[in-house]
């Protein structure tokens, strides 16, 4: 008997990546938001960044004796965007450690036609969505309450709008890079996001310009997207009054510099997440369990 | 998805050349010595379209191995294997088109979800429109016996009920080569009977259908394959059909005689061709126990009782059972040879 598949045309696997994305998104989200309690959820949601922001308002008052403006502006920021990174690399690689140890399901999505990575990118924005309310109430209360620069004249779209983009492409990268990484340590998996994302946190100018760090340090920081990424999402909010941790290059260099850095990220994890794809198949631990 | 057609993708749903695969563990985290362990171990196996074949084998055998190279999961160490005649390796997304998989004995699903929410995300990934695939899913719920229990959550299902689910996602895609890892591991019984029935009726649908199933229940393996390979240690030591296996232990069957009551069988012994002969009294009947040469030879045993004008009452051929064979092969029965005894 012969038999044969019907190809799939490259205009369909198209699609089939979009509905695999989009799939995984939803699944994402419906794990995020899996709350049979509203209240619980409002409380996650909410008042948990808030109460974030209050925390490191009350910290930077100390600090800085009360410091307003530019100091505050760039600190105020900084804490707004982090979440997307900690929720973005957080979604995707949790997604895969939670898929195979938890929900069992991982093998079933790595055997099915699908490009996993895409999957995994659904994931990971899936998470990175609960940020936005982080976000915006962080701003919210930095604008009307800390009184941070925040005008609508000093909103640069043109530079906010591609940073954007560009700043979740490459945390996407980051993710993919630390769920490559956990098939090197499985052990210790849960611990890896949490540790990589204070270690970015302190080098990536998010609550203090990176001048303030030693060259080395410097240097280090300016290889990473993220540090580039809360540069231009600054500019673009604040416009005039943002501090800098580039105070040298021009808008266009920042996203330049954004976008090529991506591009390089996001090759780089594609390598690495293929050797960890192989690695994974040859060890033969795409569903194994830790516990094993 | 897939068509039947005359121009092939093989001959063959699945083949394996020298199929090997070691694993290589560390004793524990500190040690740097390395232990290996050969799950498959020089494996051939040919399986025509439309078979339904079976592995059987204990504990440890390489069954689950064998499953996870082939569904592109696990990477050989050396040898080859081809899935409608695809490399696993160098072809594994053209596999994963054609293929899916369910295992028993795990609580596998997003608790969260419903069931048919569930399926119908499953369904996505093998690129079904949403309509097709959520009339799909309920009709295939109702075969199963599930479609009450659509709308609830994955997590209330009992064990039985889950994995009537993950049958049915399997079976969402259409597979070409469906293959099944101890499907009724740990069901009652009539899930297992369910699942068993649907099985044999699903291959039957559509020509070219091909099932490689795995279990250690000798029944399953009987009742439900065209043919068996019994797994070892990782190596095949016997495939064909479970008929001929049991043929192949010949030695093992024998013919069961119930007579009138024989006052003296000495003369049992003497007809030609007899190897062995047992006998029990029954409620002042006579059970033979007989092994012969060749089958023929009955006949000159049932001649000699008409002689004597012995009545018979009964004559049944005992075939062996795979269990048997099994014993023959490896010299233990088959919970013995589990991995750990
Ligand atoms: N990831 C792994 N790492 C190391 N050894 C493994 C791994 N998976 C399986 N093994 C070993 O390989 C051998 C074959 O295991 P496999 O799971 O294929 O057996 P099986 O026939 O499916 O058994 P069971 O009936 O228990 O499911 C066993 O000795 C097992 O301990
Ligand atoms: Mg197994």
């Amino acid at each position: 008997m012969g038999v044969r598949a019907v190809r799939v045309s490259s205009e369909r696997s198209l699609q089939r990546l979009w509905r695999t994305f989009a799939v995984a998104y939803w699944l994402g989200w419906q794990i995020e938001s899996n709350w049979t309690d509203p209240l619980l959820f409002l409380i996650y949601s909410v008042i948990r960044p808030l109460g974030g922001v209050l925390i490191l308002a009350v910290m930077f008052f100390v600090v800085a004796r009360g410091a307003r403006g530019p100091v505050l502006g760039f600190f105020v920021t900084g804490t707004a965007f982090w979440p997307f990174v900690v929720m973005a690399m957080q979604g995707m690689a949790m997604g895969v450690l939670a898929d195979r140890e938890h929900w069992k399901t991982l093998r079933y999505i790595y055997s099915a036609p699908i490009s996993y990575r895409a999957y995994l990118v659904g994931r990971s924005l899936a998470q990175a969505t609960s940020a936005l309310a982080a976000m915006a109430i962080t701003l919210l209360f930095g604008r009307w309450v800390l009184g941070i620069p925040l005008y609508f004249s000093t909103i640069r779209p043109l530079v906010l709008l591609p940073a954007f983009l560009l700043g979740i492409a490459g945390i996407v990268a980051m993710g993919l890079l630390i769920t490559s990484a956990l098939t090197w340590t499985s052990r210790e998996a849960w611990r890896l996001p949490e540790a990589v994302g204070a270690a970015l946190y302190l080098l990536c100018g998010v609550i203090f310009p990176t001048t303030v760090l030693p060259r080395g340090l410097q240097m280090l920081s300016m290889g990473i997207p993220l540090t580039w990424w809360l540069e231009a999402m600054r500019r673009g909010l604040l416009g005039e009054h943002a501090l800098l941790s580039f105070p040298w290059a021009s808008d266009a260099r920042v996203l330049g510099t954004l976008a090529m850095l991506v591009a390089v990220w996001i090759i780089g994890a594609g390598f690495a997440f293929t050797c960890a794809e192989f690695r994974a198949r040859a060890l033969g631990i795409l569903d194994q369990e830790t516990g094993h | 998805m897939w068509d039947e057609s005359p121009e092939g993708m093989g001959e063959l749903a699945v083949e394996t050349k020298n199929l090997v695969r070691i694993y290589r563990r560390k004793r524990s985290s500190q040690d740097s010595q390395e232990r290996q362990v050969i799950a498959l171990d020089g494996v051939n196996v040919e399986i025509p379209y439309g078979e339904l074949f079976g592995l059987l084998g204990p504990n440890g055998a390489g069954k689950t191995t064998l499953i996870k190279i082939l569904v592109t999961l696990l990477l050989p160490t050396s040898g080859t294997a081809r899935v409608a005649g695809l490399d696993v390796v160098q072809q594994a997304y053209q596999v994963r088109e054609l293929i899916s998989m369910v295992s028993g004995g795990e609580h596998s699903g997003y608790g969260l979800l419903t069931v048919r929410e569930q399926l119908w995300m499953f369904s996505q990934f093998y690129g079904l429109p949403t309509r097709l695939a959520l009339a799909r899913i309920d009709e295939l719920l109702k075969i199963v016996g599930l479609y009450e229990e659509r709308n609830r959550r994955v997590s209330d299902l009992s064990t039985g009920m889950r994995q009537k689910m993950n049958l049915v996602r399997g079976l969402l895609s259409d597979p070409l080569v469906f293959f099944l890892d101890e499907p009724t591991v740990g069901l009652d019984v009539s899930a297992a009977r369910d699942i068993r029935a649907y099985i044999k009726e699903w291959i039957r649908e559509k020509p070219g259908r091909t099932i490689l199933l795995t279990t250690h229940y000798m029944q399953e393996a009987e009742e439900l394959c065209d043919r068996v390979a019994i797994i070892h240690k990782g190596r095949i030591i016997a495939c064909d059909s479970p008929a001929a296996l049991r043929r192949s232990a010949a030695s093992g069957s024998y013919f069961l005689l119930t007579t009138e009551r024989l006052s003296e069988d000495g003369w049992l012994k003497e007809v030609p061709g007899v190897r062995r002969v047992d006998i029990r009294v029954l409620d002042g009947r006579t059970e033979i126990r007989l092994q012969v040469a060749e089958d023929g030879v009955i006949a000159e045993v049932v001649r000699a009782l008409a002689d004597r004008e012995r009545k018979i009452y009964s004559l049944t051929k005992v075939e062996p059972s795979l269990e048997d064979v099994f014993m023959q092969l490896v010299g233990r029965r088959m919970e013995e040879a589990d991995e750990g005894r």
